[in-house]
């Protein structure tokens, strides 16, 4: 058992490093970067009343339905 | 962010821009820093769904090496607990960053 574990071990932590966190680091960001807009679109004036905000409060809400449920 | 914090900064002459460095973001960070480190360390285990869409992540070698030599359970655990340390080590750096985001904070606020 304890052979099993020693070799794939670092195989495993290498494509954690490459692949997990690169992963997690972009999918973050790309996260942030909508909610940044989302938000920025829902507190605009100029788009208040516009077909562009309540689309950007159906798109919220269906990606917080699909997130959690 | 409430108005009267904007109204304040400028009523002692600040900028906007100095306003938003000096006021507005320090409380902006600390209130957010919780939820979006919480938020990071989801991800991290939710990359784990990757596999599915056959991206050689963590999971998928795991799976791949499990298929080799017949020992799933060895396999899924191992990378459980490396999953573990990950987010472990993330809970700590999200400690210290909540306590750096704070330390502006009066350490009198809700005490004696």
């Amino acid at each position: 058992m304890w052979e099993i574990v020693t070799t794939s071990l670092p195989q495993l932590i290498m494509a954690g490093i490459k692949y997990t966190i690169p992963l997690s680091l972009i999918s973050f960001a790309l996260g942030l970067m909508l909610a940044l807009i989302t938000a920025l679109v829902r507190i605009s004036k100029r788009v208040k009343n516009s077909k562009l905000s309540k689309g950007s409060l159906i798109f919220t809400f269906g990606y917080f339905v699909q997130h959690h449920y | 962010m409430p108005q009267g914090q904007w109204e304040a900064a400028s009523s002692i002459g600040m900028t906007r821009s100095q306003t938003l460095r000096r006021i507005i973001l320090p409380q902006a960070i600390y209130i957010s820093v919780p939820p979006l480190a919480n938020s990071f360390i989801s991800l991290v285990k939710d990359t784990s769904l990757a596999a599915t869409i056959t991206i050689v992540e963590m999971f998928e070698v795991s799976q791949q090496i499990a298929a080799e030599n017949y020992q799933p359970l060895i396999m899924y655990t191992l990378v459980a607990l490396i999953y573990a340390v990950f987010c472990s080590l993330l809970t700590i750096g999200q400690h210290y960053l909540e306590k750096h985001s704070h330390r502006h904070l009066n350490k009198t606020v809700g005490g004696a």
